[in-house]
């Protein structure tokens, strides 16, 4: 009588006899430690126990339902013994001239290494070669600019991104003992992540090649036009922005309402809150091929740490400003700059025309009325707002 | 003597140059390459191959995709990128020049 165990390897549900299991496992355990520290540990040992699942499948067929020790030894016998390359973990991860490219060509499949909620964003930066702190960091502006359709988005690519994943991790625990009930859970998500990879495939199937092609074509499109797209808009936003300041700092009104100091904070803050994201997202965008991670992070910091900055300011001045502006505004209704229509306290309408009048309003101002009556000319009485 | 030491350094200088012209024909997933090169000199196992693969991978000569297989995870298939093909052309020219090197030195023995 031989006990069994029970093991996932690559999606792969095997029963196994125990004293197999225990070969196998120190297998692993001496590949994992002779990997060290090999940037590509996970994904060598990862096709390690795909090669080994195959050929006990194969075993299989001939005879039996049980993997046994024989088999083992025979599979490890086969597939030898790891040797390494000598200029293998030595090799440098700079992407060479024309290497990107070659990112687009891979299937975007979840991070199961590098997930926190599925993986999609980890997947989507191993796709890229970028790293995924940043398509995060994406994710989560695009979540408020969009007003949280980019949750839908994530949940969607969820489903839709393929799970290669099988639990590498299963058997490898360091050698330990694992308790019966431990060895049961594990096997049952084993065993669910392998239906999963099944449900994925079919879906697969269905979709290809066409869809495979599309999705592709489509993947190459949006990031050039998004990259194209940024940098168009981020330029816009420095030219508008520095002429703005430009033509808005002197002391055109109603900017002189309130201190000088307080309007430079406004339009500076407001300016800087709305270019750093954008700044940043060109950032990313161009950090595979142009500057180095370390860099990036830096520079990333810097964005984060000045537009917050920015919008302290910004709401600060903002504070200060906006009664100064509707207590110019109640006194000079017709300024021809600035209206704010104010009812009771709370501010209705804002009207902003650089060129003069705001359309909604009198183009011609009540002229002076020659006096007939000997009295001298009176000035036009303001129209209040309400 | 049986020169075995002499023929394996020869056989793992070229291994690199075998499995690039392996994967240069066809695109393949590692079974086909080992049974590919199982009937040639370049006979190996997965213990060295898998090494292999991640270090040109890493080098980006070669890249692979995901295909599902009929039983079993889906499985990767391994290709030349154009890095690769070019690395193949010049192993190529430089394979010429060695076999050109070893007829000149051999007649140069002779005469």
């Amino acid at each position: 009588m031989n006990k069994t165990a029970t093991i996932n390897l690559s999606g792969q549900v095997f029963t196994i006899d125990d004293d197999a299991y225990k070969v196998l496992e120190s297998y692993l355990n001496t590949l994992r430690t002779q990997l060290g520290d090999d940037d590509d540990r996970e994904e060598i040992l990862h096709d390690f126990e795909q090669a080994i699942a195959e050929h006990l499948l194969e075993s299989l067929k001939v005879r039996g339902k049980v993997v046994t020790l024989a088999m083992v030894k025979r599979v490890t016998e086969t597939i030898g013994v790891y040797e390494p390359t000598e200029e293998s973990a030595k090799v440098s991860d700079e992407p060479r001239s024309g290497g990107w490219q070659q990112h687009f060509r891979r299937t975007l499949y979840l991070n199961k290494d590098d997930a926190i909620i599925a993986g999609v964003c980890g997947g989507i930066a191993r796709a890229l070669d970028v790293d995924s702190f940043w398509i995060r960091v994406l994710f989560v502006i695009l979540a408020f600019a969009t007003s949280g359709f980019m949750i839908v988005v994530y949940i969607i690519l969820s489903f839709i991104m393929l799970d290669p994943e099988s639990s590498t991790k299963g058997f490898t625990s360091g050698g330990k003992a694992l308790s019966a009930g431990a060895l049961v859970a594990r096997s049952k998500q084993g065993f669910n992540r392998a239906q999963t990879n099944i449900r994925h495939a079919k879906i697969e199937r269905r979709f290809s090649p066409l869809a495979r092609f599309v999705k592709k074509l489509f993947r190459f499109v949006a990031a050039t036009a998004s990259i194209i797209l940024i940098t168009l808009i981020t330029i816009g936003y420095v030219i508008a922005g520095v002429s703005w300041l430009a033509h808005r700092s002197s002391t055109n009104q109603p900017f002189s309402a309130s201190p000088g100091g307080v309007n430079y904070a406004l339009l500076f803050g407001s300016y800087l809150v709305l270019v750093l994201p954008l700044l940043a997202i060109l950032l990313v965008s161009l950090a595979q091929r142009l500057v180095r991670t370390a860099i990036v992070v830096r520079i990333g910091a810097l964005l984060l740490g000045t537009w917050l900055i920015a919008l302290v300011l910004f709401v600060g001045a903002a504070a200060v400003a906006i009664p100064d502006w509707a207590n110019w505004s109640r006194q000079h209704p017709h300024n021809g700059y600035f209206q704010l229509q104010v009812n009771k306290g709370h501010v209705d309408n804002i009207c902003l025309n650089v060129a003069g009048h705001c359309n909604d309003h009198p183009q011609e101002q009540p002229k002076y009325i020659p006096s007939t009556n000997g009295l001298p000319p009176q000035p036009p009485k303001p129209q209040m707002m309400y | 003597m049986d020169n075995e030491h002499t023929k394996q350094q020869v056989r793992k200088g070229l291994l690199v140059y075998a499995l690039l012209t392996v994967i240069a024909a066809q695109e393949l997933y590692v079974a086909d390459i080992l049974k590919t090169l199982r009937g040639s000199e370049f006979s190996t196992q997965e213990g060295t191959l898998y090494p292999l693969l991640s270090r040109l991978r890493r080098e980006q000569l070669i890249s692979y995709r995901w295909v599902e297989s009929p039983s079993g995870p889906p499985r990767k298939y391994y290709a030349l990128t154009p890095a690769g093909n070019a690395c193949l052309k010049d192993l190529d020219a430089y394979w010429g020049d060695i076999n050109r090197s070893i007829e000149k030195l051999k007649k140069g023995a002779k005469g």
